[in-house]
Parts: C-alpha cells; structure tokens; sequence
C-alpha cells in the first residue's frame, strides 16, 4: 500500500492545479455551510434559551388604563397561568443638543425581576423607587447615545421636564429587535427602551394604581385563540386594543423570519457549491484515470485487487475534499463569527455567540466526503472494470464520426477552427452542459446579490421620495378632533399639514385575520400617496377599505370582497368593508378608509391622532424644540433621519455581502473554467502541439483552447442571468414578511457587473493555464503515442 | 516582412532548379545540439555540416538515438541548436525569434510525422483546410487531397480512416501550403509494407511533380534507394552523404 500511497501524493502534486480549484469551491460551500447552519443554531439556540430563560410572555394585552386589581380576574381566565401587570410610556428625550429627535420607550419595573420578560442585567443594578428617577437603559441605546451607569438623561416626560438618572444596563428578550414607532429598522441614536420602577414611573405619566399593559403566560396546551378572546371581551371596558401572540410581537416576528430565511440559506447555498465541486472532481478524476490506464493495467497485471485500486481512487478524491475542507470549516468559522457581529447590530442578545460545534465540524466532514464520493462514482467504477490487459493498450483514440449532431456543427461554424470548437463542445455534451450550469450558476449567484441591492434600493426610492412626501411625521398622545389641525399650522415652520387617524382594528376574512392599525386619512392627501400595481395613483376610497397587496394576500381578499373590520377600542364596533382597492407598497402592511369611513368605524372619539408635516428645512432647530417640549405630542419622526439610517445599516450589510458572494460566486467560475481549461490541455495536447507544428502561432492555439471556455461563458451569461432574475422572482415571491416585499427589479448594471466577475475569473484561469501552454514542449509532445 | 523577400527569392530558385542548378534551400554550418537531461549532457547532433537543394528527395538513415529526429526538428524550425547556424536561403534559423519561426514553419514547411497528429474533430477536407486557411498561396484542399488519391474520402474523420489513409491526408495537408521543404519523420514506422509503399509512393510524386525538396527520415535502410541522396546518422555525426547513381522507383523497394 506505501507504492500506492507515494503515487496519491504523487498524482495530487501533479494535479495541484485542479486540486486547488476543486479544493477552492469546495472550501466555499464548506465555508458557507459552516457559517449560516452554525449561525442558525447560535440564532435559533439563543433566541429559545433567552426566551425560556427570562420568561417571554406568550400573550400580550395593550389597555388604555386599567386597575391593578383586574389581576385577579385576569387570573381567572381559562388557559392563563401567569400574569404581569405595567406600564408602558413613549416620552422624548430633552438634550438641546441633538439634531435628531429621540424617543424612548419607558417600561415599569416591580422592585426585582418581573414574572414575566425578564431583564437580563448587563452591569449596574435594579432601579429603587426612592429618591431619583433611577432607570436602566437597553443595551444599544445606551452604547449609540454613550452612556454608562451614572449618566443623566434630561427627558420630557407627560408635559414635564425630569432627570433621568442612569443606574444599569440591560437587555430583554422582549426587544430582541428594538424598533421605534413610524420605523422600519432599529435605530438606537433616535429610539430606545429604558426601565423604571413601577412607583417612580406610574405617577409620572399618570398610571398610579393602573397598569396599560398585561403580560399572560399561557397554560401547556392552551387554545391562545380562545384566551385572546376572552381578554379581548374582558379588557374593552379599559380601552384594550385588542390581546396578541407572539406570532404579532414585532420583535419576535422579526427574529423568527430571520431563523426562517437563515434556515433556506444553510442548505440552499452550500448545496450548489458542492455539485459544482462533485463536478470538478468527476472531470478529474475521470481524465486522470484515462491517462492511468497503462499504471492501472500494470497495478493489476501484478496483483492488486480492484477493491485496492478503487479504495486508491476513492481516497484520492477524499484527499482533495479534505484539503477544501480544512480551510473552508476555518473559513466557515470566521465568516459565521462576521455574520455574529452583524446580527448583533441588528438583534440584542445577552450574548449571540457564534460556536463551532465539533458536531458541525464532522457534518461537514460528511457532507464534503459524500460530494467526493459522488464525483468519484463513475471514474472509479470504470478503473475497477478495466481488464488488465485491456488497460494496458494505449486508449482509444476520441471518435469523432458524423452524428446527428454533425448538422449543427455544419451549421453553426465554416471554419475548421470553430468546427474544432462546436464538434468538441457537442461531443461532450453532459460535460459541456453541467459547465454551463455552474457558470450559469456562478452568475445567477451574482446576479442574486446584485438583486438584493437593486430591490432595497427600489423599496428605499418609492417609499421614501414617492410614497413618503412629508417630511415630519408627528403622533398625538391622544386622539383629537379636527380642530388638532390648526394646532400643527401654529408649529414653527409648518408649511402643509395632513391630519390622519390610526384606528386599531383585527381585519377577518373567512378564518384570515390580522391585527393592525388601519389609515384613516383624506382621499386628496397629497402628503402620503398610495398606488396599484400599474404605478396608478390611487385616491383613498370614500366608502369601503384600501388593503395593500401583502395585506390582501395575507386575508386571501381580492378587490371586490368583503372585509370585516372589529375595532380594537372606544366602542368597538364591527362593521363589513368592502374592499376597494389594492395598493402596491414594499414597507409594511397597509389599510386605508376615508375618515367619513373612520368616523363609521369609530362613533365617536378623535378623529386625528397624528399628521403628516411638510415643513420650512431652516425652520428645523426651532421645530424640533418645540415638538420635543410640546406635552400633546407622543412621538415625532423626521423622514430624513429614518432615511439615512436605513441607508447606513443596509450599506453595511450590503457590502459584506457583496464581497462574500463576489469570491464565492467567482470561485465556482474559475473552478470550473480553470478545471475545463486544463482537461482541454490534457486531452488536446497533441492535437494544439500540432497546430503549433504546422505553423499556428502560440495567440492561436490559445485561442483555440479558449474557444470553447469562451462559447460555454458567452452563453452562461445570458442563461445565467435569466436564471438569476427567476431566482429573484423566486425569492421575491417567497421572503414576503409583514415588514417588506421586495419588488422585482434587478438593474442593468447588476447584469454588467455579474458578467464581469465572471469575465475577470476567466481571465484568471486563461493566464494560469496560457502560462502552461507557454512552457509546453511542441516536440516531447509530438515523440510520444497516444 | 520576411515574405516578400523570400516569395522574390524562391521565385529564382524555382527558375534555378528549372535550369537544372538546385541552389542550397536549408543549409547547416557546425550545428551541435546538446539536450540536458536531468544532470547529464546529451549531446544529440555534433558538428553537421549540411546542404539541402531544392527539388532533392534526401532520406536520413539512422538507429534510433542516432539524432535523425533532432536533425529534422532542427531544419523545420521546431527547436534550436545549441551552437552552430541553420540558413533557410540566406536567413539564419538561428537568430530568428519564435514568432519568425513560427511563421516560417506556417509558409515554408511541410511536416509528416509517424503517428499523423490529425485534429480528429475535422474531416480529411477541414484538416487540409486548417492549412489552407492560413497559408499565403495554397492548393485548393480538395486538390491537395486528391493529388494523394483520397479524393473520395474528404468527408471522413480520421476515426473512420485507416492508418495508411490518415498518413495520407497528413502529407495532403502538408503539401497543400505549397511548402518549400517537405520533413517527413518515419513516415511509413506505424503502417504495413502494403499502405507504407502507397504513402512512399505519394512522396515521390510529390517530390516530382511540385519540385518539393522533400527530407525522409527512417530507420529503413530499403526506402534509402528511392532518393537521390542519401544521409546516414551514427551516435550525432553525419558518417556518410552518398547520392545515387539511379532513383529506385517505389515498386522496386522491398523490406
């Protein structure tokens, strides 16, 4: 077996070049193996250990203001098992120094940890009710604004400035993902959530002896449907806008579509690289073997069983896998460690750590050593069968013969050179094929990651120029009448104001429904503009409802069918709503009445809760004073901010992504082409050398080897890029959640740049492999028999 | 560049060889070519002198080792000596760079080997025609493959050829560029006596009708009374350059 040993190493030496390619894409899909399956553990791990841990509610049950001692009967609900009871409050922080208006979140602390979220405490302590207004403050929040236990915090809380006196930091399973009201991504410098004892802040906002808030654990086995309902009957008398799961917490939402979407990717894309790499190794080791047969015949002329000669194979290719392998599982681990940090700026964990599990390791193993085997099969199965004496006959010579592909070629090509090219590429048809697949593959990667920029980019342009025209949003503490509005024409600087009602409601269509807050908002409203599909302006209809198309599909309503819309508070009413139209957006879910309908839905109350501002940009600082000290105001949002905070978390995640699939997608293609490039200079030798001898020059025979690389990559290109936009299609049809959709478009520089890095991988290959032919020696070629 | 010249200067050598005054084609002066093979010098050629006229059919008689094949890569451009110069009329092989060679080879050269090397992705028609397509003053391809009687089998791969037919529509395909030397490279070594005398055969022709300066190698000592001249190669040295009296028509050789 030592013979059989040095001659693996031997070959694996002489081959390094495919071996480097092949160990290339499949240390890639090792990499991305590694990765995404190791941060979809860590994620899906620490988001069950988190919750368990610190007691995430299953239910939650916003009120108006209630009593404490509703606790009891709340108790007594069927199917309940444990209850929380606090209060929630959205104040504005007071800093005369900031340009952006920043809000928080307060919630009531017991005086330690509650039954239900918990906090985890990060450094400091809990906050005591005597003395200052002690608070602790969520993690990112206090990292963005810089501060640390001992800090102060000037706020305006119910009309009144306070102090806020930092004393620990902490994080909780319940803003796992920390979004301010109006945003549509985590911003810790302008939203975040701070803590307080319960006697400190309940006073404060008017709360003493209430709770606007209870947390329900639910008993095992509990029908949460029937819980919420009787919440829901239990609680409108204390102006409850209706109980939910954590199916519609949006933190957890979000944190289970990311494991969801984490989970496709784990399989999906190490998958691709690792037939591409079954690939390579069967075209290797199939070329290998053919130029063996005299060592196999001669191996087996002496004795060696063919269970020792397929097990020499076979651990040849094992030894290729193994040595992508290695590097891929370490580049794996590093990558899923980069992805960690990524996440960690987007959802707060105590600690979201990526490990490698030795588990994972042997996965690997496995997954790369089936892929191996995979590539071997066949190879190795024809050096078992080959006869001794029959392998040791030169083998025959490639038999070309006028098939009934001839036509095509006869066709397709007049001179003998492209002849040469197309009767090559058509002979090999199953390996012409599977390399236009991969290249294929390799650009539809690419277009893929372009598609993510390209739809982003589209979704940010719509909303934020076309949908989204005002400039500041502002949300009253409490409902008003229409008189609200001319209070907004006396703020500084207020050029246009369109007032709107946000009325929450459970939308139910057959056994489809859904908790949102519905628009009500003037059909001539020019602030916010809605469309259809074709771009058409649509105008909010006066009777009957407005969904947007996610919404639709998630109701299974089409236009024309009828909605029933429960209202949430005041006097609840239920009414049926026809469905009027369908409206095209990206960001969230939408539904939208005209206020008359609003007024229908409502009987009485305010009909405005907030408005839409288009204001003097040099009359800005003076706003933003006044909005931060105005007691009526609840929250106030700048368009400009929450844009350029979009834009700077994308970007980065963007560009690490790029570049990610940049290598990955330009590996395969330079595999494969490297991998192809060399074959052809194996099997074609003598056939180039030849050419050299009858006077082709070294430029042409190049280009004669290229022709086919070049045929198989300038058909890739547009294959590819069609695969790609269906994989776009795919993907926009399918990662549909209730945040985004993401419109189809994929723009023409995405297509250019894809088609360049696989022009560029090319370029590679060709120079490693004109060196080659450079060193090739005409007449050693020439002296030797096939 | 070159071409222009050397088109001027063959033009006078065919009127020469007309006249019955074969001017020296490819001529070597003190050509030594040592090979290193691992650590030891192999010193292939040593010391040759030699003059090729045009229109002469010259067979290299030689064992194998002997240095026949470097002689003939030598004259064809396909490698270089190691000391000495190789004069193609009066152009020094020697100082050309590889694209010279190249080109030299691609107007000037025609080469027959043992083994055929055919590209076996094109019919006969198209093998020719990879020559035709560059050469600057070709034979018409179907020409050429008729001149050695392959005028019905254009249309076959060589996988549908026997051996002596595929030698054949190697020499059709040098020929076809109309080349001023011919270097054949143990020709007849992979066929029968039969097809070997047909493809000797289609030499002589070649060599008569188109005036071709034509360079047999081969180990066959019978195939040396065809020529008119008559090199033999022992251990890198030319040991003996005799011209016959009478050439020998193929159907009088016997091995």
């Amino acid at each position: 077996m030592t013979a059989l040993r040095q001659m693996r190493w031997r070959d694996l030496w002489w081959l390094r070049g495919q071996v480097f390619a092949t160990a290339l894409v499949i240390a890639c899909g090792i990499a991305s193996f590694v990765a995404t399956y190791g941060t979809w553990q860590a994620l899906a791990q620490t988001q069950a250990d988190y919750y368990r841990q610190y007691r995430f509610a299953d239910l939650f049950a916003p009120v108006k203001r209630a009593p404490l001692s509703l606790r009891n009967k709340l108790e007594q609900v069927p199917g309940v098992a444990q209850v929380a009871l606090r209060v929630n409050a959205e104040i504005l922080l007071d800093d005369g120094n900031r340009e952006v208006l920043t809000s928080a979140r307060l919630v009531s602390l017991p005086p330690q940890q509650p039954a239900l979220n918990g906090l985890y405490l990060r450094s400091g302590r809990w906050p005591e009710a005597g003395g200052q207004n002690e608070v602790l403050v969520s993690e990112t929040f206090a990292k963005a604004n810089g501060w640390r236990p001992g800090a102060r915090i000037a706020v305006i809380m119910n009309g009144r400035r306070e102090q806020l006196q930092v004393v620990g930091i902490a994080l909780a399973p319940e803003f796992i993902y920390e979004v301010g009201t109006g945003a549509l991504l985590p911003d810790a410098k302008r939203f975040g959530v701070m803590w307080m004892a319960y006697e400190r802040l309940a006073p404060a906002v008017g709360m003493q002896g209430a709770f606007n808030e209870a947390l329900f654990r639910l008993q095992r086995g509990a029908n949460a449907a029937d819980v919420i309902a009787r919440l829901d009957i239990l609680l409108a008398a204390y102006g409850g806008v209706g109980a939910y799961g954590r199916d519609d917490h949006p933190s957890h939402q979000f944190i289970r579509d990311e494991i969801s979407q984490n989970r496709i990717h784990t399989t999906f894309v190490p998958a691709i690289f690792l037939s591409v790499a079954a690939f390579l190794l069967h075209v290797t080791l199939s070329r290998l073997i053919s130029l063996q047969r005299g060592e196999i015949g001669l191996l087996k002329a002496f004795g060696y069983s063919a269970s020792q000669i397929g097990r020499h194979y076979v651990l040849l290719a094992l030894t290729m896998a193994l040595l992508g392998t290695v590097p891929g599982i370490a580049i794996g681990a590093w990558l899923g460690e980069a992805l960690t940090v990524i996440y960690n700026d987007y959802y707060h964990f105590p600690s979201l750590r990526y490990v490698l599990h030795p588990f994972n390791v042997l996965l690997a193993l496995v997954i790369a050593g089936s892929a191996a085997l995979f590539g071997a099969l066949l190879p190795v199965r024809r050096a078992i069968a080959l006869a001794p004496a029959e392998a040791m006959q030169p083998e025959p010579p490639p038999r070309f013969h006028a098939g009934p592909w001839e036509r095509v070629a006869i066709v397709l090509s007049r001179t003998p050179v492209w002849r040469m090219t197309v009767r090559q590429l058509l002979r090999r048809r199953a390996r012409t094929l599977f390399s236009l697949l991969a290249a294929s593959t390799a650009m539809a990667i690419l277009v893929l990651g372009g598609f993510g920029f390209d739809t982003l980019d589209a979704v940010m342009r719509e909303q934020f120029d076309e949908l989204n025209r005002e400039q500041v949003t502002v949300q009253l503490r409490e409902a008003r009448g229409d008189n609200a509005l001319s209070a907004f024409y006396r703020l500084p600087g207020v050029l246009q104001a369109e007032a709107f009602r946000q009325i929450p409601v459970r939308l139910q269509h057959g056994h489809h429904s859904k908790r949102l807050a519905v628009l009500a908002m003037s059909p001539t409203a020019t602030l916010r503009v809605w469309r259809d599909e074709r771009e058409q302006r649509l105008h909010v209809p006066q009777t009957g409802i407005s969904l947007s198309q996610t919404l639709a599909d998630q109701l299974a309503v089409k236009r024309g069918d009828t909605v029933t819309v429960t209202v949430l508070e005041g006097q609840r009413r239920q009414r049926e709503l026809q469905v009027q139209q369908i409206t095209e957006q990206w960001l969230g879910l939408g539904a939208y009445v005209s206020p008359e309908t609003g007024q229908l839905l409502l009987g009485d109350g305010g009909t405005v809760s907030g408005a839409w501002l288009r204001v003097d940009e040099q009359a800005w600082p003076a706003l933003s004073t006044t909005l931060r000290e105005t007691p009526w105001l609840a929250a106030s949002v700048r368009k400009a901010d929450i844009k350029a905070s979009m834009d700077a978390m994308l970007e980065r995640s963007v560009e690490v992504a790029t570049l990610i699939n940049i290598l990955f997608a330009g590996a395969i293609a330079f595999g494969v082409i490297y991998n192809n490039l060399r074959i052809a200079l194996s099997e074609r030798g003598r056939e180039l050398a030849s050419l050299r001898v009858l006077g082709f020059t070294r430029q042409e025979v190049l280009q004669i080897l290229l022709a086919e690389q070049a045929v198989i990559l300038l058909l890739a290109v547009p294959l590819g890029g069609l695969l790609g936009y269906g994989l776009c299609a795919w993907l926009s049809e399918r990662l549909v959640t209730d945040a985004y959709r993401l419109p189809l478009v994929v723009n023409a520089d995405t297509y250019g740049t894809a088609a360049l890095v696989l022009l560029v991988a090319a370029a590679l290959s060709t120079v490693v492999v004109a060196k080659r032919l450079a060193k090739m020696n005409v007449v050693d070629v020439l002296k030797t028999r096939e | 560049m070159l071409e222009g010249k050397w088109r001027g200067r063959v033009a006078s050598i065919v009127a020469a060889v007309v006249a019955g005054n074969g001017q020296p084609v490819l001529r070597m002066q003190g050509v030594r070519k040592v090979y290193q093979a691992g650590e030891v010098e192999v010193v292939a050629l040593r010391d040759i002198d030699l003059e090729c006229r045009a229109g002469e059919f010259i067979v290299i008689l030689g064992a194998s080792g002997s240095g026949k094949s470097t002689l003939l890569h030598l004259l064809g451009g396909l490698d270089t000596p190691s000391a000495g110069s190789i004069f193609y009329l009066d152009h020094n092989l020697t100082a050309a760079t590889e694209a010279e060679l190249t080109r030299f080879r691609r107007e000037h050269v025609g080469f027959v080997f043992q083994f055929y090397n055919l590209v076996p992705s094109l019919t006969a028609l198209e093998n020719v025609a990879l020559v035709t397509d560059v050469a600057p003053s070709p034979l018409d391809a179907k020409e050429s493959l008729r001149r050695v009687g392959l005028a019905d089998r254009i249309t076959h791969f060589p996988a549908q050829l026997s051996g002596g037919e595929q030698q054949r529509v190697a020499i059709a395909r040098a020929i076809a560029k109309r080349p001023d030397v011919l270097l054949c490279d143990e020709p007849t070594g992979a066929l029968d006596y039969a097809t070997g005398k047909t493809v000797l055969q289609v030499l002589a022709d070649i060599n008569r009708e188109l005036n071709t300066l034509t360079i047999v190698i081969t180990h066959n000592a019978a195939v040396a009374a065809m020529a008119d001249r008559v090199i033999r190669l022992s251990s890198g040295r030319i040991v003996s350059d005799t011209r016959n009296e009478r050439r020998a028509s193929v159907e009088e050789l016997a091995w």
